[in-house]
């Protein structure tokens, strides 16, 4: 399929790459369907693109790349929306935030994780309790 | 919105399965219960709309941002 994009211009995805956030992503309710774009394995970096929306995309990283002691605690009815059976097929991800004005104070909410069960490719976002920061900063965090 | 008067011990039934009951009011502080299925997130307003902020803004950066970005984490490893 097509997808139209303001930033990357059209783009040819698979069906099977489709990401589904059957509530959507806080403060977008509307927007449910993801494709996930990756230069290679070992970027801890991707674009979380909208399908619906040209202009709508995410930078998300792979959390554990840069805290690797990160696990997301969260009771099994939290993750019951998506039909997560087990660990085995969760995948991580954060937003991460780059400001324009600072690019130094680029972040990763660590407290607002994607979970994407990549057994069915359905995703939600958690909020998590107050002890995981809501920016963790990159540059001279020892990452 | 719908605005109703309750007191402690009183609650209020949302649907079919979400109960909000007032346990204690001290002043300005309301202490409420809630029950509701886990698959509902329950959050404070300011901790959603925290959330909701950060995704807006890592929703604003661009790939030469991106870019960037990964330079400087490059050297600063």
């Amino acid at each position: 399929m097509k997808i139209e994009t303001t930033r990357f211009g059209p783009l040819d995805t698979s069906e099977d790459d489709l990401i589904t956030f059957p509530e959507g992503i806080i403060g977008y309710p509307d927007r449910k369907r993801f494709v996930l774009l990756q230069n290679s394995p070992e970027d801890p970096f991707c674009w979380l693109q909208s399908t619906e929306d040209p202009a709508l995309a995410f930078v998300v990283a792979d959390p554990t790349r840069f805290v690797p002691d990160y696990t997301v605690k969260v009771p099994p009815e939290e993750v019951s929306p998506i039909s997560l059976a087990g660990v085995g097929d969760a995948r991580i991800l954060v937003f991460v935030v780059i400001p324009a004005e600072n690019p130094l104070e680029t972040h990763l909410n660590l407290r607002g994780p994607v979970v994407i069960n990549t057994a069915n490719r359905l995703a939600r976002q958690l909020v998590l309790s107050e002890e995981y920061p809501l920016r963790h900063t990159l540059v001279g965090a020892g990452a | 919105m719908l605005v109703l008067a309750r007191r402690t011990g009183e609650s209020i039934v949302i649907g079919n399965d979400i109960e909000v009951l007032v346990i204690e009011v001290k002043g300005e502080h309301v202490k409420l219960g809630i029950s509701a299925p886990k698959s509902v997130p329950v959050n404070r307003k300011e901790v959603y709309l925290a959330v909701q902020q950060e995704n807006q803004a890592a929703a604003a950066a661009s790939p030469e941002q991106l870019a960037r970005i990964k330079e400087t984490l490059k050297h600063h490893r």
